[in-house]
């Protein structure tokens, strides 16, 4: 109930803005005259709406309840903070700049069989954005436990090759290949004293659709909880760094085998935390 | 039975609303392609980009903006103009910003809906994200989708336009590309003495000349460039041996394929008359010097013999391609308000 009391507030407040916003658009002139009656009485039946919603006890419950998926970044056992040096297990210095990734096709599986999808198709998780790294994945099953988490790091293929998206898919968000289309499903950027580039700058940028390049990497973690709780998903970077080595392989960003198997170190990183009681 | 009237009183709004909403869409004009009987279905999916008249116009008014580069000097119609087949014409390469050379001849813009591949790598696997292209390079536009989008939100112009193409009058980057394919895909040229001809229409009569032309294309030169479109829209090696200064091996460079080197795409044919330089570097200024290569080269697969009275024939064909309606219709031109 407390729930729905709150799905119902967002859905006030989305409409309440949506309204604000339309006298800004009506102050040009040039926006057709014809219209504005039209778009006026809409405006008041939403009013209308509104205040039924409001009095219309029950309206908009909903049984679904989130199941909260938090995404921890760490280097080994230490968080990951911006601008702090971390050792790696091969004995390099480095500082990470920028790391962003796709989390697709989210699903929980349930020891009753049944399988959640996630109705976000796509979130582009940014760690050093904090407010991306939890996830509610709404699931109605509230008596069976989640056996595991599916997710795919990376875009599929059919994404990438269905022109402009939205949201997170959105190219403006910057994971996007332009001279040689589709999104790049991960960026890993940084600096470390063994680098020989500008900067002792190292940049990884993985991707790619095409086989024999398909750079997407599906991962499976072992859960067992309950949906009343909630998970957190370790990523340790530490581990993808134990396979690199800088003064070899610094720069990469276009799909080929170096993507490949940057994509492969990525698959290690992920593990369950245990649940905080 | 309080209950009860609530929930009527509800239905009978919503109904209420539904209708307004239903209403309200007629003040987005539809404007479908219509589209040449005996064309090929075409290969954009129009049902998740609706075309319609707003679209087009907001489309339009992109391609003609140099906000859309770094320094407002660049806009698309800077390498594709209306006139020339939306191309760049007398330049082997196109230049972009600063002054800057590419290492191509652009492209035509026409017919774009039959398109699955663009730029002469086919590098680009969408029309909605070709314009990405263009405006990252740093030799053309230099500028980001991202920074685009913040700049088409500080303009009034641009806010009612996007509120008349979607219903929302910010800018996103999504938005900013559907509106692009909205004016890409209604440049049509399907009105060329050559289209007159294939439809009885009045105008369509060729010459003897012609007539021989067009019977010396279907023999030598359909495989790659079939008709309607005049391109089987694929990749092909046609020959040329590679430009050691530019070093591009087209296809091959987003494949990595060694099958695909010195493979480009096939461009139509259409308006040829007005879209020289040829080839992906712009190497030939005429036509009979494509003409001369083709029958002068032996790296195709099945020879092209023609007699110097032959290649006259044949250019006599290539143009009836030329379709002046299309290059000069006012709804494609620079937006004068």
């Amino acid at each position: 109930m407390v729930q729905a009391s709150n799905l119902k507030k967002a859905y006030l407040k989305q409409i309440e803005k949506k309204i604000k916003n339309k006298p800004q658009v009506f102050t040009n002139s040039s926006v057709k005259t014809g219209n504005q009656p039209i778009l006026h009485a809409m405006n008041k039946i939403l009013r209308c709406l509104i205040l039924a919603c409001c009095f219309c006890p029950g309206y908009g419950q909903n049984h679904q309840q989130p199941f909260e998926i938090h995404i921890s970044p760490v280097f080994a056992s230490a968080p990951l903070v911006a601008g702090r040096w971390y050792l790696s297990p091969s004995g390099d210095s480095i500082q990470l700049t920028n790391l962003r990734f796709y989390l697709s096709d989210i699903q929980l599986e349930l020891s009753n069989g049944q399988i959640i999808s996630d109705p976000q198709k796509a979130h582009l998780i940014d760690i050093f954005e904090p407010s991306t790294l939890q996830l509610s994945i709404p699931v109605d099953s509230q008596n069976a436990s989640i056996k595991s988490l599916h997710f795919n790091l990376g875009i599929d293929s059919t994404t990438n090759v269905s022109g402009a998206q939205a949201g997170d898919l959105d190219p403006a968000k910057g994971m996007y290949w332009s001279w040689q289309s589709g999104y790049i499903n991960l960026k890993i950027e940084g600096i470390s004293p063994k680098c020989n580039t500008r900067k002792h700058a190292f940049q990884y940028h993985i991707g790619g659709y095409l086989q024999p390049n398909r750079a997407l990497r599906k991962i499976e973690l072992h859960v067992n909880t309950t949906p009343q709780e909630e998970i957190f998903v370790k990523m340790d970077l530490a581990t993808f760094f134990s396979n690199i080595n800088f003064t070899t392989l610094s720069q990469v960003m276009t799909p080929g085998s170096n993507a490949m198997k940057l994509a492969n170190y990525c698959t290690q990183m992920f593990s369950i935390h245990a649940p905080k009681k | 039975m309080h209950q009860k009237n609530k929930h009527i009183t509800i239905f009978v709004l919503l109904a209420i609303c539904l209708l307004v909403y239903a209403f309200g869409e007629v003040s987005s004009s539809p404007m479908p392609l219509s589209i040449p009987a005996g064309w090929p279905k075409p290969v954009y999916d129009f049902s998740k980009n609706p075309l319609t008249k707003e679209g087009f116009e907001l489309g339009r008014q992109l391609f003609y903006d140099p906000l859309l580069s770094r320094d407002h000097t660049i806009s698309c119609a800077s390498c594709h103009l209306q006139a020339t087949g939306f191309t760049h014409v007398d330049h082997e390469l196109s230049h972009g910003i600063d002054d800057k050379l590419g290492t191509r001849n652009s492209m035509t813009l026409m017919n774009l809906a039959w398109s699955k591949h663009f730029m002469w790598d086919g590098g680009v696997n969408h029309l909605d994200v070709q314009p990405l292209a263009p405006l990252n390079s740093p030799v053309e536009m230099d500028e980001s989708l991202e920074n685009v989008v913040k700049k088409l939100k500080s303009r009034l112009k641009y806010r009612t336009l996007f509120f008349n193409a979607f219903g929302d009058s910010l800018a996103t980057g999504q938005k900013v590309l559907l509106a692009f394919s909205q004016f890409l895909l209604q440049l049509q040229s399907s009105h060329s003495k050559y289209d007159k001809h294939i439809r009885n229409e009045e105008g369509g009569d060729f010459t003897a000349q012609e007539s021989n032309g067009l019977r010396l294309f279907r023999l030598h030169c359909a495989s790659c460039h079939p008709e309607p479109l005049f391109t089987t829209n694929g990749f092909a090696k046609n020959g040329l041996p590679i430009d050691t200064t530019l070093n591009d091996f087209g296809r091959m460079q987003i494949t990595q394929n060694p099958q695909d080197s010195l493979k480009f795409k096939v461009p139509t044919l259409r308006n040829i008359q007005f879209t020289f330089p040829y080839m992906h570097d712009g190497r030939f200024k005429k036509l009979r010097e494509v003409l001369n290569h083709y029958s002068s080269t032996t790296q195709l697969s099945q020879p092209i013999v023609l007699s110097a009275e032959e290649k006259v024939d044949l250019i006599a064909f290539l143009l009836t391609l030329s379709d002046r309606e299309f290059l000069f219709d006012k709804r494609f031109g620079f937006p004068r308000d």
